[in-house]
């Protein structure tokens, strides 16, 4: 018997504390297109990365046609005959279709125009590629993957910007390298494509592998279950259908709308969300990743792709998004995703980095000077009911601080903003389980005080734990409200499919 | 400007959870933070023995005034720049701005027979207008800076021979403005006095009020700023403005000092004011540029030709400790920082 061409045998990875794969084993075979399925954080990406060399492993082995190796790096993998094509388009729009393919190798291969042959390029070799549509510089990133003769090729999310026919051909060449013994890594969002290409599914939740069956002994209703029922395995009452919307159970919930957005659409994706939040809620918003949900709240905040149609309300205010400080003039305030990018300023204190955009409120009169008094009296006071520690924090550089406390910086900055919304995404990404627990606190605390709250976060537990309410995204789109007894972790969890 | 590329690195990356920059802090940094900020006063301190070894007439009382003296008018240039690079732009026309200034203030008075104090409101004015025009091309129309005020120096340079018809200026300055410039107070002379008020004015806007906290923010994270609700454009406009100000300024006191003008002869500042703005990037407020450091970093700048001239070194030799000055400067505040903050 033959050895496969991949064994990955109970590999396991850890990020600072949270546990990404928890010894994790998969097999592939040769010539076999294997579909990774599973919830956001499930350990698709995680173990992608490790078998194309982009991370390694904490531990646990790697098998290649039996052959154990350690991966050093992406350009190591590649020798080895593994090849990732990545999520994000990465690809030099100004140059051409050949030039693309053949970049980073050192002499043009003899094969490019076979494989631009197979992808269907062959005739647009000396097309700028940014002249082409994202489903084709798709097919060109996978050709310059090709090109490297991978026995291994791993397609992260390749259907993403695809029509259906496009589907179809990409699924023809998939199945054409699966003829030439090619072993294909079919990670997609997408089901029932997962359905059709591949032979067999292994499905992944919280870093384990959880179920790996044939395609032929498959349903889509199992595939749900694999997918939600992984995230959710301690709630086996939770059953019924999710297009059952529920009113929203009256938490001290007053029915003065403090945010209503109606049919607001980006230029980043095809849907329009309509929704509302109401003074003295949390509203949950969560979606699969690249439903929209930054794009949505980036563009009410006046940053990011542009608003092509939509209305957004702030209580009776009509505002039309263009810029941060429009948001902040009709009390909207947005703390963004990624804090390091688009929220803390290296080399700055905590105190600096909290009170910037309230400076200019904080100026001794009639100067153009901060009156610093009041502002380390504000900042450190915030930062005290937040629970930072150390108490120093506010006179530290903010580059020193923990995620948690980072993130409670951030927090602070817009707590001194006077709001009517607050707008969190991600809030807490990449902060411990202790800072997360007092951000919850935070939230309800602005809602008691009659602020509405929107939260967005691809943690759907965390959200059923502290939302009234959860919104789920799809495309841009708002496509379930979940609330009261319906809103459990499984049902979010199936609406986002 | 030319260290945008560590944050966008990381955004691809974050799909997983970042792992936390605690407060764990190396030895090496340890180090670094404890004695990086003495890494100049030692270096001016060498440079001080080894002048003075070359000659005895070094450290007297006279020579230390001349050397603040020709000091002063590079540190308000230098502060000025210090200005543009805490917002995390270029600006190669400062020198021009300032030479235009020299020229144009004594054309107006001489050939134009304005007064002083019209003559000083009408250069004030060209100045934030220089100041505008560059900020707008940089801040709103997204061009980049290095290039706008490469362009806009050569401009100026052209309009220096056009006001003054390529003349030279002697007669016809106002010679109580000439004076002015060349008295003392207390035996203290003047420039030397203005220099620190004008470095005084600038470091309050930069450390003590909301503008200089947005300048700052936009230098060290712009997309931060940005989302903080900073005026992002407006801001880089304003500091554009100030720089060209506080140039044009220094321009007109020189026009005093000189007695005269002829184009491209003004004050020569562009190496040295960058090399204590870098120099400065290692002091105080170690990494980032700063006033206080920038001052020093001035001083520092002006001892070397006085230092190299009374040594009896061949003239041409500035040219090579200039240079080798910044680019030391340079790598002197990038080793201190620890990190690529130094901008270079």
């Amino acid at each position: 018997m033959t050895a496969p061409r991949l064994a990955v045998r109970e590999v396991t990875k850890t990020y600072g504390g949270a546990t990404a794969l928890r010894d994790a084993s998969i097999e592939v075979g040769r010539g076999e297109i294997v579909a990774l399925v599973g919830h956001n954080g499930a350990g698709k990406s995680t173990i992608s990365k490790i078998v194309s060399g982009y991370t390694r492993p904490d531990s646990g082995t790697l098998t290649l046609d039996g052959r154990v190796v350690e991966l050093r790096s992406p350009q190591h993998a590649l020798g080895e005959g593994v090849g990732l094509v990545p999520q994000q388009l990465a690809v030099v729009a100004s140059m051409t279709v050949r030039q693309n393919l053949v970049l980073g190798l050192r002499s043009a291969p003899r094969d490019v125009g076979d494989v631009a042959r197979r992808l269907g390029l062959e005739h647009r070799l000396d097309v700028r590629v940014a002249d082409l549509g994202p489903a084709a510089q798709r097919l060109v990133m996978i050709g310059r993957t090709l090109l490297r003769r991978p026995r291994l090729l791993i397609l992260d999310e390749p259907t993403a910007a695809f029509s259906a026919p496009e589907t179809a051909r990409l699924f023809e060449i998939v199945r054409g390298l699966a003829e030439e013994e090619i072993s294909v890594v079919y990670i997609s969002h997408r089901l029932e494509e997962v359905l059709q290409i591949a032979d067999r599914v292994i499905g992944m939740s919280q870093g384990r592998v959880i179920a790996d069956r044939t395609t032929a002994a498959t349903s889509m209703a199992q595939l749900e279950d694999i997918i939600a029922g992984g995230a959710d395995a301690r709630s086996p009452e939770a059953e019924g259908d999710v297009d059952d919307f529920t009113a929203a159970d009256a938490v001290d919930v007053t029915d003065r709308e403090v945010l209503r957005v109606e049919g607001l659409r980006t230029a980043a994706k095809p849907g329009a969300a309509t929704f509302h939040v109401r003074s003295g809620e949390v509203v949950g918003l969560t979606g699969l990743v690249g439903a929209g949900r930054s794009s949505l709240l980036n563009a009410i905040w006046g940053v990011g792709a542009p608003v092509l149609a939509g209305t957004v309300r702030v209580g009776e205010d009509v505002l039309v998004p263009a810029t941060p400080r429009r948001a902040i003039r009709r009390g909207v305030v947005l703390i963004p995703e990624g804090r390091h990018r688009t929220s803390l300023v290296p080399g700055m204190t905590s105190r600096e980095n909290a009170a910037l955009p309230t400076s200019r409120r904080r100026r001794i009169p009639g100067t153009p000077f901060i009156d610093r008094r009041r502002e380390r009296r504000d900042v450190h006071q915030l930062l005290t009911e937040l629970d930072t520690v150390p108490a120093q924090a506010v006179d530290m550089p903010v580059d020193a601080l923990s995620g948690g406390n980072a993130q409670k910086v951030v927090l602070a900055r817009w707590l001194l903003m006077p709001s009517r919304v607050v707008l969190l995404d991600e809030p807490c990404e990449g902060v411990d389980v202790r800072a997360r627990n007092e951000i919850h606190t935070v939230l309800r605390r602005l809602a008691d005080q009659g602020k509405g709250v929107l939260v967005s976060s691809s943690d759907v537990e965390e959200l059923v734990e502290s939302a009234d309410r959860i919104l789920v995204m799809r495309a841009g789109e708002i496509v379930a409200e979940l609330s009261g007894p319906a809103m459990t972790v499984e049902r979010v969890n199936r609406a986002c499919l | 400007m030319l260290s945008a590329a560590s944050p966008s690195a990381e955004a691809t990356t974050s799909a997983e959870p970042l792992p936390d920059a605690g407060t764990t802090t190396s030895r090496g940094t340890v180090l670094r933070r404890r004695f990086g900020p003495w890494g100049v006063p030692l270096i001016m301190l060498v440079m001080v023995a080894v002048f003075q070894s070359q000659n005895s007439a070094f450290l007297t009382v006279a020579n230390i005034w001349t050397i603040l003296e020709g000091a002063a008018l590079p540190a308000m240039v230098a502060c000025a720049l210090t200005v543009i690079l805490v917002m995390g732009e270029f600006d190669l026309s400062v020198q021009a701005v300032a030479g235009f200034s020299t020229t144009t203030f004594a054309a107006l008075m001489a050939s134009w027979n304005l007064t002083t104090v019209s003559a000083i409101a009408i250069m004030l004015g060209l100045g934030l207008l220089i100041g505008a025009l560059t900020g707008w091309l940089v801040a709103y129309q997204g061009l980049n800076a290095l290039v706008v005020t490469i362009g806009a120096a050569s401009l100026l340079n052209g309009g220096e021979f056009w006001v003054s018809d390529s003349r030279s200026i002697s007669v016809g300055i106002d010679p109580a403005f000439v004076s002015f410039v060349r008295s003392d107070v207390a035996g203290v002379p003047v420039l030397v006095l203005l220099a620190p008020v004008v470095a005084l004015v600038l470091w309050a806007l930069l450390d003590r009020s909301s503008l200089g906290r947005e300048l700052r923010a936009i230098g060290a994270n712009r997309e931060a700023a940005r989302f903080a609700g900073v005026n992002v454009r407006r801001t880089i406009l304003i500091g554009f403005v100030i720089t060209a100000l506080v140039c044009t300024v220094a321009g007109m006191l020189y026009t005093g000092r000189a007695g005269q003008a002829y184009p491209l002869t003004g004050l020569q500042v562009l190496l040295p004011s960058f090399a204590a703005c870098f120099i400065g990037a290692a002091m105080f407020r170690v990494g980032e540029f700063n006033i206080p450091g920038t001052m020093v970093g001035a001083v520092l700048a002006s001892i070397v030709p006085n230092g190299l001239l009374l040594a009896d070194v061949s003239g041409y030799s500035t040219y090579f400790f200039q240079g080798g000055i910044l680019i030391l400067a340079v790598g002197f505040a990038r080793l201190v920082a620890g990190r690529d903050t130094s901008h270079a």
